[in-house]
């Protein structure tokens, strides 16, 4: 059942994400053949009807093989539809060099038009850089990574709450100052609504936030601040703004709550007092993210600290053991697969590197790698538990796009 | 050759890039908090009043850099050159482009506690820019407030979001001893004009507190002594000389270039008697063997420049030419009569790179039977010389703004129609049409594009600058410095 339903969800992604790029490529060809005509409409009227060109193109630009070879047909096209005659080599009535250049802005395509000893130059300026692709790893890897949404503005959490009152698919995007409502209409994830999140004082400027689903709705925490909503036809939202006080964030595994820890208003890690479910108090050093299994007897924890140590605590507050070398953010997720629990971590680093996230099992405290690491183009900048408890949902700042994307992250048992 | 120099520099961000992947495998990748960042610079910063900008280059960029710590100004540029929100959080204009409404950010303060508002800002753009109308509107809605500035001209201002970017327009309030007051993230705490300061975190910072808690900047230090310091561990980032970058990295430094933002040009003073014959310009312009420039004396770490903005800025450096051509030089030279007298070329006496490249072109010229004397020269010295070798700073990554501003800085050698105003808004041929009007003259011959190449301590963490050099140090952070491993393997984890 939990393998259909993984399956369903992949080949929904799957679906998603080929409608979007269609839909995102389409407008980008026109935009691009239109500057085609342009340029031809230029060369032309420099170098006047019924003439003979010697044709020079060249790449200076970051633009692929295929698409140059696409933009060169094109413009010889064009400049044929015109009356103009192409001269495999010179000599000819005129000699024409088009380059395909970028600047700061974006392409800039650029003909020197030799005619006799008169030369001119004319530019036109065409649209930017393809996104690159967001890739899909093979459904072989163990450790699957999904592209949900992306967009320019930063995202701090997603979640995809139940099916809405017309069965069509929800998606709510946190950001810093709003959460957006997205439903899945006409093909396509479309805005529906936005609800804003007062804040008295400055957000840190490592903002972080987490959602999470409920009975009712959702909730949400930023520092100092929490809001809940009702998700329904339309997004409704209360936030209470506590300024300097500490609210408590839900430390989840397997989608159940285990426990609540304060997170700290001006900064952008929990203080390190854990509230343990049917447990006393701990106060741990502070931390940037937990990774909580349950088993029969005992709830493990893992809390990445500041200092770059990872530490499992047991329990008691005297770690069991220790792991460096990880990145700070890590979430558990109660897969089913292998020892059932495993621990997704990202790769230590700053956030001007790519990132990857590796899979690992605790095995008498020993950290096993059960995955090849799945590579991300940037910093994974949030990674919490999914609210089924079995994956994952991290958002990545794409260092070359600077687009933000979230991506939800799945073991698939391997054969 | 434009090849070569641009595998050059994949090369050399290819090697940054291993570097920071060395230096970085100890830390977390989520920001800390705390430190102290201590940073070198050539450039000796005598004011941070916008008020008063330094006129040499080297020093206002320097001044900009500081200045970005403790103001703000309306609008930013990104890394494409396009203005993004800053103070102000939104704008729109009138079709004609006359009539522009800004809308304030709110939540924010400046460092004396007072709130920003169009009370505030509307005086200080009045007082940069007489010419404009400025008024500023505020209203009530509830608890809620909004803040808006309307900015009227005569002329259109298709570029006004961009201008108010400029650091000439950070938003300042004065105190009452008159001394600048900023909504940044940092505050001053200690400022010793020209020879160095302290900035401590603005913990009420509108984006949010900065995670190291003070910067502390040493002005005036020799590139060579910036690199000791970085090197012994008692600086954290300091400027590198463009002709040490690749000594720095042989010795294991950790280096970032920006792309090419400076200029040198060799510039004619107008009036001089020897080189108001343009042969004489033309010739010395054919004998400079720029790729030399570019390979040897800056060790790869600049591209030869035919025109006045670099290839990543406008698209169209290529059209111009950067080969030397001796032996056109020494045909124009052998049809001067009588032969020209030496020519005095003057370069700053405190930059050394300006003076290696004013005797290699001494050496050039002598090639193609132009005599060429080198002269080092103070401030007040330059019309004192035929020619000089100068640096000229990109002020925007815009490229109508950088040339309007390049036109501007050297409006002195320029006939009155090149140094006019450039069209706004300016279309790509307009700006190669002025760039190749300003250099078929021969009173300005750019010579090589230079990156500012900046050395960073290892614990430099979120090192994220713009390409064109914004430094954005709010957003840097410093690990923990290198200490025994700690309890535990370092991949797998122990069992205490």
């Amino acid at each position: 059942m939990g393998a259909a339903r993984r399956a369903g969800r992949f080949f929904r992604a799957t679906f998603f994400l080929v409608l979007l790029l269609i839909s995102s490529l389409a407008p980008r060809a026109q935009d691009r053949d239109k500057t085609v005509q342009e340029l031809a409409q230029k060369i032309y009227a420099a170098t006047g009807p019924h003439t003979s060109i010697a044709l020079e193109v060249r790449n200076l630009s970051p633009l692929g093989t295929a698409e140059f070879a696409r933009v060169r047909g094109a413009l010889e096209g064009e400049l044929r539809s015109r009356g103009a005659r192409l001269a495999a080599a010179p000599p000819a009535d005129a000699e024409v060099r088009v380059t395909l250049a970028e600047n700061v802005q974006g392409y800039l395509w650029v003909a020197e038009i030799h005619r006799g000893d008169a030369q001119q130059v004319v530019m036109v300026v065409a649209p930017g850089a393809m996104p690159g692709a967001p890739s899909i790893s093979s459904p072989a890897l163990t450790l699957h990574k999904e592209l949900v949404w992306q967009q320019p503005q930063p995202i701090l959490d997603f979640v995809l709450p139940p099916l809405a009152p017309d069965g069509m698919p929800l998606l709510l995007v946190m950001e810093p100052e709003r959460i957006a409502m997205y439903r899945f209409t006409e093909s396509r994830w479309r805005f529906q609504q936005a609800e804003s999140v007062p804040h008295q004082n400055p957000w840190p400027r490592d903002v972080r936030g987490r959602l999470g689903l409920d009975r009712e709705g959702y909730n949400a925490g930023l520092p100092g601040v929490s809001c809940e909503g009702v998700v329904h036809r339309e997004l409704t939202t209360e936030c209470r703004d506590g300024s300097e006080a500490e609210d408590e964030w839900p430390l989840d595994a397997g989608g159940e709550e285990r426990g609540s820890a304060p997170f700290t208003a001006t900064r952008n890690y929990f203080t390190g007092l854990v509230t343990t479910y049917g447990r006393t108090e701990e106060k741990l050093p502070p931390f940037f993210s937990a990774a909580v299994m349950k088993s029969r007897e005992v709830t493990h924890w893992i809390l990445t600290g500041l200092d770059g140590v990872a530490r499992l605590y047991e329990d008691s507050a005297t770690p069991a053991a220790v792991y460096s070398g990880w990145g700070s953010e890590i979430a558990a997720v109660g897969s089913g697969c292998g020892a059932a629990w495993q621990v997704l971590v990202t790769r230590a680093g700053d956030w001007t590197q790519p990132d990857s996230v590796a899979t690992y099992e605790i095995d008498g405290g020993q950290a096993v790698a059960v995955s090849q690491p799945v590579e991300f183009a940037g910093p994974i900048v949030s990674l919490w538990p999914a609210t089924d408890g079995k994956t994952a949902n991290a958002v990545v700042h794409d260092l070359k796009s600077g687009q933000y994307e979230a991506y939800s992250l799945s073991i698939i048992c391997s054969h | 050759m434009r090849r070569t120099a641009f595998r050059s520099f994949a090369v050399i961000s290819l090697a940054g890039a291993l570097l920071f992947a060395a230096a970085s495998t100890r830390s977390a990748r989520r920001p800390r908090y705390g430190g102290t960042l201590r940073v070198e610079m050539r450039a000796q910063v005598n004011s941070l009043d916008p008020a008063t900008m330094a006129t040499n280059p080297a020093a206002a960029a320097a001044q900009e850099k500081l200045m970005a710590l403790v103001f703000d100004t309306l609008t930013r540029l990104d890394d494409a050159g396009r203005p993004q929100p800053g103070l102000a959080a939104s704008w729109s204009s009138s079709e004609d482009g006359k009539t522009w409404i800004l809308e304030l950010r709110s939540g924010v303060k400046f460092q004396d506690g007072t709130a920003l508002s169009a009370g505030e800002v509307a005086p200080i753009l009045r007082g940069n820019h007489p010419n404009w109308q400025v008024t500023g509107f505020t209203g009530e809605y509830g608890r809620n407030r909004s803040d808006s500035i309307q900015i009227v001209s005569e002329m259109p201002q298709p570029n006004l979001p961009a201008e108010l970017a400029a650091a000439r327009n950070a938003i300042v309030r004065r105190g009452a001893d008159g001394a600048p007051i900023g909504t940044g993230p940092f505050r001053i705490a200690e400022w010793h004009p020209g020879s160095s300061a302290v900035f401590t975190a603005n913990e009420d910072s509108w984006e949010g507190r900065p995670f190291i808690d003070s910067i502390e900047v040493q002005m005036g230090r020799a590139a060579r002594d910036q690199l000791i310091d970085l090197e012994v561990g008692r600086a954290d980032l300091v400027e590198i000389a463009p002709e040490q970058a690749r000594r720095a990295t042989e010795r294991g430094a950790r280096i970032w270039a920006s792309a090419p933002v400076d200029l040198l040009a060799l510039v004619f003073t107008t009036g001089r008697p020897v080189v108001e014959d343009a042969r004489v310009r033309e010739a010395l312009a054919h004998s400079i063997d720029r790729g030399a420039l570019a390979n040897f004396l800056l060790q790869k770490q600049g591209e030869p420049a035919g025109g006045l903005l670099p290839q990543w800025s406008s698209g169209y450096a290529f059209l111009f030419s950067t080969a030397a051509d001796p032996a056109r030089a020494r045909q124009i030279v052998s049809q001067i009569s009588p032969v020209p007298p030496a020519l005095v070329l003057g370069y700053d006496s405190s930059d050394a790179l300006e003076q290696a490249v004013a005797e290699r072109i001494a050496v050039n010229a002598h090639d193609a039977g132009i005599r060429v004397s080198t002269q080092a020269l103070t401030a007040a010295q330059a019309a004192n010389v035929d020619a000089r070798v100068m640096r000229l700073r990109m002020a925007s990554p815009d490229p109508r703004a950088a040339l309007a501003e390049f036109v501007a800085q050297l409006a002195s050698s320029l006939a009155p129609a090149n140094a006019a105003p450039l069209p706004n808004p300016a279309s790509p041929e307009d700006l190669y049409a002025r760039e190749r009007a300003v250099i078929e003259g021969f009173r300005i011959v750019p010579l090589v594009h230079l990156p500012e190449i900046i050395g960073l301590n290892a614990q430099v963490k979120d090192w994220m600058p713009l390409r064109w050099g914004g430094w954005r140090l709010a957003d840097v952070w410093l690990d923990a410095p290198a200490r025994s491993a700690p309890v535990g393997n370092s991949a797998t984890g122990e069992k205490r």
